[in-house]
């Protein structure tokens, strides 16, 4: 693990306002913070000290404007302040938290986070087709509106020859 | 240095030039090797619909980490490393280049882009020449191209078309809704929507499978087989011949000049960091845009101080990447669901010729796409009216089956100052230094964006999109489309290499990318790089049965 407990704890609070659950599972209920602790292990392992620094920045303003003990133990409202503090100064552990969130919450499973396909659920994908695809119509438009080259209806014979 | 056997011919890169001449030369009986940069991956490397792995983690693209470059606004103007994200508007570096992960889209240039300046005239700041070469020289290789790498599509359903012999080897893939609402809207309009040119097969051929439609296409490589790209169509055909050697995962540091002022050949280093030499009748150099100079730049010399190839003092000018088109995101109310089929079905090309009343000259098309599928992607676009919270995740939940992008391909005109040199700072982990980019888009580039911004939003509008989102320009600092840094000419002091894409220095050196171009046409240039290819080996076998190689 590159986190340690309270890091986190931190984090899994902060990507939990990045998406919140509604009547959807947010980043917290997807694993988001295990696609993070994934990906700073292996591809985003430069990454890690910005988590470091961005832990202490977010408990830093959690006692400065709230005089809490830290960020994850501030409600929701106070913890969105916090956030969008740092997303006015354009802090670059901003960015890379909303990037890593987006990526953990809406990429592949594989990676560790959007646990049963919590994100792909939401948007309506059903995820990875390969290798059987897809037959016409695609999409709605493509089965309502005139094609004047009447391109195959059935989908063309795949299989090498 | 370790030195390798002679062979006939030495291709640097194996992109879409470089291995359309793999094919041509190896199959006409030479000995080829071919070094690449990059890894040699195959269809069974590809993970299919991983957004994650292919293109958050720049599976292609190269890595500012690792193949640092730099740009600056122009020669005044202080000089900074390119950005990730606009790394991701390079080429791949692997066995098969750009067209790996390419779109797709395979077109002819149209008689005009081979005579601009005959057509259009000068225009100041620009550096307009017509072609040495003409479309009737083009036409035969397009067709080859078209039916060695397995075009689909529908000839003759172009009215803008240049004139043809033969139809595409097989017809257009299915179409998509991003294909039906651009087929729609044009036709509400008036304009001319037609089947669009892919390089995806929409049937089996040539011992390929045809698509099955699953999306996932531009920057991904195809697990199925379908995408026609130099890795599938090309290269099994050279390895085939038995005189086709590949070497992955090595890097092209000079060529290397004899005491007559030949090329002797090309200096490298190997996977394993060992300078390696390889001696060879005919060097090639295919490595794209921006490295093909590059590389003549390194090859410095006591005979040739500013570089191989270089006498004209053009090696590296005249850099084009197309117009600075914004990509449009356009919302609908009913399910565009762009994760399936191909990236572009319908496509037209009303706006392609030069109309005086528009304000610029030269043109270019619309062509909206579906997304792909890549949800990640559309999650940091700034469309969502927030970049986080519950606003950002209802938009995502709203619009995500529902939109698609649309980019605006046009022509750039050539500017000798937009260049590529070498950064006199930054050096690459051999030790060289890297390619400089200095670019600034020409007005008549900018206008042109603009101009196909708006047709794509009446385009959207006239088949009811809910919103049509125009972000502003991007100012552009590389595009995978990277053309017109080694000017083909019949000049020696205008040109670096001459009608058949022979240097006018060195007899035995030929550069065969979109380098050449010179001009940028509106379309995505891989047909033209292939067709060209072609053409220029067509050339070298008949030099080579006639002795005249040396």
């Amino acid at each position: 693990m590159v986190l340690n407990s309270h890091q986190r704890a931190t984090i899994e609070a902060a990507a939990a306002r990045i998406i919140p659950a509604d009547h959807d599972p947010g980043a917290l209920e997807a694993g988001v913070i295990d696609y993070i602790e994934q990906t700073l292990a292996t591809y985003d392992g430069d990454h890690a000290q910005s988590y470091f620094d961005g832990v202490r920045e977010l408990d830093e303003l959690a006692r400065r404007q709230f005089a809490a003990e830290e960020f994850s133990s501030l409600g929701p409202e106070q913890q969105d302040r916090i956030l969008r503090l740092l997303e006015e100064k354009a802090s670059p552990f901003f960015s890379l938290l909303v990037r890593h969130t987006m990526e953990g919450f809406y990429g592949d499973p594989r990676h560790g986070g959007n646990k049963d396909r919590a994100g792909w659920t939401m948007l309506g994908f059903p995820g990875p087709s390969y290798p059987k695809g897809y037959s016409s119509p695609l999409g709605w438009y493509d089965g309502h509106l005139p094609d004047d080259f009447a391109s195959p209806k059935k989908r063309s014979d795949h299989e090498p020859e | 240095m370790s030195r390798n056997e002679a062979v006939d011919v030495c291709i640097i890169g194996a992109g879409a030039s470089g291995l359309v001449a793999a094919k041509e030369l190896s199959e006409a009986g030479l000995s080829v090797v071919i070094l690449e940069r990059g890894p040699w991956r195959q269809r069974s490397d590809f993970a299919p619909e991983d957004e994650i792995s292919t293109k958050r983690r720049h599976f292609f693209w190269p890595t500012v980490e690792r193949e640092p470059r730099t740009w600056r606004l122009n020669a005044q103007s202080p000089t900074e490393f390119l950005s990730a994200d606009v790394q991701v508007f390079s080429n791949a570096m692997c066995v098969g280049g750009g067209t790996v992960h390419y779109s797709g889209l395979s077109w002819r240039f149209h008689e005009s882009d081979f005579r601009v300046k005959s057509t259009d005239g000068s225009v100041a700041g620009t550096s307009i020449e017509d072609w040495p070469i003409s479309y009737e020289d083009m036409e035969p290789y397009y067709e080859k191209a078209e039916w060695t790498i397995g075009i689909s599509g529908k000839g003759w359903s172009n009215p803008f078309d240049p004139p043809r012999r033969r139809d595409y080897p097989v017809p257009p893939v299915a179409r998509n809704s991003a294909g039906a609402i651009l087929e729609n809207g044009c036709r509400a309009l008036g304009l001319h929507p037609f089947p669009t040119p892919m390089a995806i097969l929409s049937r089996s051929y040539d011992g390929r499978p045809g698509c099955v439609n699953k999306g996932f296409c531009s920057g991904y490589g195809c697990p199925v087989g379908a995408k026609s790209s130099a890795l599938e169509a090309l290269l099994p055909k050279a390895l085939a011949t038995g005189r086709c050697d590949i070497r992955p995962l090595v890097m092209a540091r000079e060529i290397s000049v004899d005491s007559g002022g030949r090329a002797a050949g090309v200096v490298y280093i190997d996977s394993a960091g060992t300078e390696q030499f390889q001696s060879a009748r005919l060097i090639l150099l295919a490595a794209g845009g921006v490295e093909t100079p590059r590389l003549l730049l390194l090859s410095k010399s006591s005979r040739f101080p500013e570089g191989v190839g270089n006498s004209s003092g053009l090696v590296g000018k005249n850099l084009m990447l197309h117009a600075p088109g914004p990509i449009v995101i356009a919302i609908f109310p009913e399910a565009v669901d762009g994760h399936q089929g191909s990236p572009c079905t319908r496509v037209m090309q009303d706006f392609y010729k030069t109309d005086s009343r528009r304000g610029f000259i030269r043109g270019g098309f619309v062509h909206p796409r579906a997304h792909g599928g890549d949800p990640v992607d559309y999650a940091l676009q700034p469309v969502h009216g927030a970049r986080w919270g519950l606003k950002h995740k209802d938009s995502m939940r709203e619009s995500w089956r529902h939109y698609l992008h649309s980019h605006c391909t046009g022509e750039s005109l050539p500017v000798e100052s937009n260049m590529v040199d070498l950064d006199p700072e930054v050096k690459d982990r051999f030790g060289l230094p890297v390619a400089r980019i200095t670019y600034t888009s020409h007005e008549n580039d900018i206008r042109l964006g603009s101009f196909l911004a708006k047709r794509s939003r009446e385009i959207f509008e006239a088949v009811k999109a809910s919103k049509v989102i125009v972000p502003p320009s991007r100012l552009r600092k590389l595009h995978n489309h990277q053309m017109g840094t080694c000017r083909m000419g019949n000049s020696p002091g205008s040109s670096v290499v001459d009608k058949w894409c022979r240097s006018h220095d060195m007899p035995n050196l030929f550069i065969i990318d979109a380098s050449v171009f010179v001009t940028s046409g509106g379309l995505n240039p891989a047909l033209t790089i292939e067709a060209n290819a072609f053409r220029v080996c067509d050339y070298i076998v008949s030099e080579a049965r006639r002795g005249n190689l040396g």
